[in-house]
């Protein structure tokens, strides 16, 4: 048994210093900085979604985080694997996220949003050779902030992307109807999933006979410039409002939400946002109306004070 | 603690170079993570607060105009995101006492003085975080993080002699806790913390 006393107290609070953990903290903070940095609120969604499904599961976020932004094609995994602890769950979830597979949409009773990649593609495979030199590992890690640089070449994303042109400037790959997952792969399997997938959103789109009005306000809200990914669409099963689906649950079928996903998509804030800057903008007028009654009243009672400090004064003078 | 601050890569930082903003913190990652620890029951919670308020940082890094020091502005940063995430009911439970492991160290070797090591720093760990945050902080950053009474006065907003206060009244408090839970046999009930939610938090013995 321990008795503590004052003497040695501080002596055992500085022992606390001691490095934390290894658990691939700073593997998974570049990953967010990077989606921050790419993409704003659009990327770091992916990042939230980790978050909440880490809580939701039980299971560390970070890693999930991780693997979200390499589901996301924000990091590719022999980054993951040289940046955190080997077997750790950084990798694992990494990996995992890569070797999800696609999932099918669901048309039906759920909001989804299908995203679909363009065949030619610059490199086919996200799970290119990892950079062998310090110069390309800075090349890669440089090519996430520098707005005009020729990222094709580094983006480990690249097999849901066209190769971009010079000085153009490229914007995350984000799915946001969908798990985290590899697309582009080079693979039989998840070339016939990707076809499918295309097949079928091609199918619902010659089926509605003239564009969705959600896609095409996907589509104009795309500032040129911008990476354009395939086809977008969008579609709200009849008995379910998209803005009001649940957080996912797991996460195996997990989504990013889809209030989140539609607001990423078009690539502004969240109407949570616009609330509060209606709330802010009433509370600013209440508090002007306020001030100038206040403002109002002083003058009055001045006004009132003086006059009384005159009567008085004639009064007295009287 | 201070440690030089790279003004190209400030200034890159500010244009949102993540690299650059990474390698300037680079140096405050233990501690801030640390720090964050002491509002956390677990490391992986305290890694997702320490990104949350890193990520701040990072969204912020325009408004550094280098008055205070990178480090005093990034604790102010933290420290704020830390004390804004205690406000939210997923602080509340971030702050809940963590499980005991599954699995028992008792056959490693030396398990017995690796158990009482360990079993001490938790034990402490977790009386830091029954004091109230502006107990906390100035200990956290004081003594476990060596930082001086200034540094820390600046970081909290207040006067010197506030924070030497507070120090002392963090110290008694502390004991008065470890003693108590000696005493005892069981982990403390008196939560200092006014309306903390670890005082609801699942009591278990010490081993």
């Amino acid at each position: 048994m321990t008795r503590w006393n004052e003497s040695d107290l501080s002596r055992r609070l500085a022992e606390l210093r001691v490095p934390p953990p290894e658990t691939g903290f700073e593997a998974s903070l570049m990953a967010a900085l990077a989606a921050e940095a790419l993409g704003g609120a659009r990327s770091s969604a992916w990042v939230r979604w980790a978050r909440r499904i880490g809580m939701g599961a039980g299971i560390a976020a970070l890693p999930l985080a991780a693997a979200a932004a390499v589901g996301g094609g924000l990091v590719n995994l022999p980054w993951v694997e040289r940046t955190s602890p080997p077997g750790g769950d950084t990798q694992v979830m990494a990996e995992r996220a890569l070797n999800a597979p696609r999932r099918t949409p669901e048309p039906i009773g759920r909001a989804v949003l299908t995203t679909t990649a363009p065949e030619s593609a610059a490199h086919p495979s996200p799970m290119r050779p990892p950079p062998e030199t310090g110069r390309e590992l800075a090349h890669v890690a440089n090519g996430w902030s520098r707005r005009g640089s020729p990222r094709a070449e580094a983006a480990p994303m690249a097999g849901k992307v066209s190769p971009l042109a010079e000085g153009e400037q490229a914007t995350p790959v984000h799915h946001p109807g969908e798990a985290p997952t590899r697309t582009g792969d080079s693979s039989s399997g998840s070339q016939s999933r990707l076809e499918g997938t295309v097949a079928a959103a091609e199918e619902r789109v010659e089926g509605a006979g003239r564009p969705d009005p959600a896609e095409s306000s996907l589509d104009r809200s795309s500032p040129p410039g911008r990476l354009r990914v395939g086809r977008v669409s969008l579609q709200a099963g009849p008995d379910e409002d998209p803005r009001r689906a649940g957080p996912p649950r797991s996460v195996g079928n997990a989504e990013p939400p889809a209030a989140e996903a539609a607001d990423d998509a078009t690539g502004h804030r969240g109407s949570a946002d616009r609330g509060a800057k209606a709330r802010a903008d009433r509370s600013h007028r209440e508090a002007r109306t306020r001030q100038e009654g206040a403002r109002e009243r002083r003058q009055q009672a001045g006004d009132a004070a003086r006059e009384r400090r005159q009567q008085g004064g004639g009064e007295r003078g009287r | 603690m201070a440690a030089p601050l790279d003004s190209d890569d400030l200034v890159l930082a500010q244009q949102g170079d993540p690299a650059a903003f990474e390698r300037l913190i680079r140096p405050y990652l233990p501690a801030v993570r640390r720090f964050a620890y002491s509002f956390c029951r677990d490391w992986a919670a305290a890694d997702d607060l320490a990104q949350d308020a890193l990520l701040k940082a990072f969204r912020s890094i325009r408004s550094f105009r280098g008055e205070a020091s990178l480090g005093t502005w990034l604790y102010s940063v933290a420290r704020t995101t830390f004390l804004d995430m205690r406000r939210g009911h997923l602080g509340k439970c971030r702050e809940l006492e963590a499980e005991l492991p599954d699995g028992s160290p008792a056959d490693e070797p030396g398990a017995d003085e690796l158990l009482a090591s360990r079993g001490d720093a938790e034990r402490l760990w977790r009386a830091i975080r029954r004091l109230e945050p502006r107990f906390r902080i100035p200990l956290v950053l004081f003594e476990i993080e060596g930082m001086s009474y200034e540094h820390v006065a600046a970081i909290e907003q207040v006067p010197v002699g506030t924070i030497r206060s507070r120090l002392s009244r963090a110290r008694a408090k502390l004991l008065e806790q470890l003693n108590a839970e000696e005493l005892d046999g069981v982990s403390a009930t008196s939560g200092t913390a006014e309306g903390n939610p670890s005082s609801h938090a699942v009591r278990r013995p010490y081993p």
